[in-house]
């Protein structure tokens, strides 16, 4: 059963349109690109995906809950500057609605280890690097557990080795039945780890391209 | 740390992060809540003045003069009749003369009145229910019509006004507390709107992870809650020192009941709930987006 399903979903931002009669599903553990030049309704697409926003016209369906069980990770890190590394991670759980403190200390631990900011918990978003802000971004959107991580542009103001790293860990994710839907510019990422590939101009859906590698070995 | 415990803690950040806008917000909050605490205590001292005007309610009858025994029992059993009686009290006029005496203590004096002119009299004491301005006049005036009554007295006249006083300062200040109430709903509105506006970024991040009511809202509603209960408590300890400076001299201005200030206490900190939710709730949309 499809984790998130758009059924002929159009998105108008006033009299903009953005999104374009877009039917998609998306399954677990699925690794999709949404690829497209500026303008094409990827970030649009995003936001749907997440439940962040209606469409104007067709349907979102997902499970009960689902808003809850979706990470999201952006091109601008967006940590809170006045709390550490551990506190914007753990904000992450209790947005998620876990607020039991050994509870979150035994979610935020393994992530500090997998993210490599074990001994950084209690340094502030000012004194990190930009790839170590991305990585504490990645780890309060997977400290939720989500089956859904959305990431857009996610490697968008990284270096390559940061950008490589971000890659890789959220792949790690994607083998935990977590679905990881990556909206990029850089159409590189999709060859050097393939996915389902989304292509929109427009609005439109121009392909919808499954996985070139069978899943699970890529 | 759960959600009571998230709570105080944001309030601690914002706190301290916001201490001089925090502060001057107290104060102005402080500064006006004064004025209303003050106006009630000069309130509760007018309503403990006419309180005590309104125990001097006895009203005194004066009767006839040549009046028999049997007249005197008339009027006693008439007045026992009238509604709003508790009791009454016979006052011969030597009684009345001995007490005169007593009162004067200047013998010359007594010796130019020449012999007892006092008449003897009724003193007519009220029902709970009639110990009152209003109680006082209605029975005076019943006691007028009945028969060998020559003249009545009371100090009903003093007590109306006194109570017309009362009143007045009542309306003044509920009119008062209405203009207070708003401005201490400004002042938390505005220092919530304030410290909504230097936490932007953090509450678009926020809002972009889903997080809802327990860390967009409730902070700032804490906050506000929080600031207006500190400013109606430092209230209470500015107005307890201005009472006791007071009270060194000769003017006294009574402190209001333990109850009424917990009261006092708890509308400002409710003032300062309401005021940070209407901060919050017309917050332009435009600022979260």
């Amino acid at each position: 059963m499809a984790l998130i399903r758009l059924e002929r979903v159009t998105k108008y931002y006033k009299n903009r349109l953005a999104l374009s009669d877009v039917t998609l599903s998306f399954e677990p553990s699925e690794w999709v690109y949404v690829t497209g030049p500026s303008g094409a309704g990827k970030s649009t697409l995003l936001k749907l995906v997440s439940l962040a926003e209606r469409p104007t016209r067709g349907r979102v369906e997902a499970e009960r809950g689902m808003r809850r069980a979706i990470g999201m990770l952006g091109q601008e890190f967006r940590l809170l500057h006045d709390r550490n590394v551990y506190e914007n991670i753990a904000l992450g759980c209790r947005i998620s609605g876990v607020w039991d403190k050994e509870e979150i200390a035994e979610r935020v631990a393994p992530l500090l280890d997998e993210m490599g900011l074990r001994g950084m918990e209690g340094i502030y978003p000012g004194e990190l690097s930009a790839g170590e802000k991305q990585r504490v971004a990645l780890a309060r959107a997977l400290v939720r557990h989500p089956r859904v991580l959305i990431a857009d542009e996610p490697t968008g103001n990284l270096d390559p080795t940061a950008a490589a790293q971000i890659f890789s860990l959220m792949r790690q994710y994607r083998d935990r039945e977590t679905m990881v839907l990556v909206a990029t510019h850089a159409e590189d990422w999709t060859q050097r780890h393939p996915g389902r590939v989304i292509r929109l101009e427009q609005g439109v859906v121009r392909s919808d391209l499954a996985s070139p590698v069978p899943e699970g070995k890529a | 740390m759960g959600k009571l415990g998230y709570l105080f803690g944001e309030l601690w950040r914002t706190l301290s992060r916001h201490r001089t806008l925090c502060l001057a917000s107290v104060l102005s909050m402080s500064s006006i809540l004064l004025i209303l605490l003050l106006f009630m205590m000069v309130l509760t001292g007018v309503d403990r003045y006419t309180e005590q005007l309104e125990s001097r309610e006895e009203i005194s009858i004066f009767l006839n003069e040549g009046l028999s025994r049997s007249d005197v029992d008339v009027l006693a059993a008439r007045l026992r009749l009238l509604p709003g009686v508790d009791s009454i009290r016979f006052v011969s006029k030597d009684e009345a003369w001995e007490q005169f005496r007593a009162d004067v203590g200047d013998e010359a004096l007594l010796q130019a009145v020449g012999g007892n002119p006092l008449p003897a009299s009724f003193v007519v004491r009220p029902t709970t229910g009639y110990r009152n301005a209003e109680g006082v006049r209605s029975i005076a005036r019943q006691a007028e019509t009945l028969p060998y009554v020559e003249d009545v007295r009371y100090a009903g006249e003093w007590v109306l006004r006194a109570e017309q006083v009362a009143r007045t300062l009542h309306q003044i200040g509920a009119v008062l507390g209405l203009i207070i109430l708003t401005g201490v709903l400004f002042v938390v509105g505005a220092t919530t709107r304030l410290a909504i506006q230097t936490r932007l970024d953090s509450l678009h991040v926020i809002r972009t992870l889903g997080g809802g009511f327990m860390f967009t809202e409730a902070p700032y509603l804490a906050e506000g809650f929080v600031l207006a209960t500190i400013s109606a408590g430092i209230t209470i300890l500015l107005a307890r020192g201005i009472h006791d400076y007071l009270a060194e001299g000769l003017f006294h201005l009574p402190m209001p009941s333990n109850e009424v200030l917990l009261g006092f206490a708890g509308v400002g900190g409710l003032l300062g709930l309401v005021g940070s939710w209407i901060a919050v709730v017309t917050l332009p949309r435009k600022w979260l987006l």
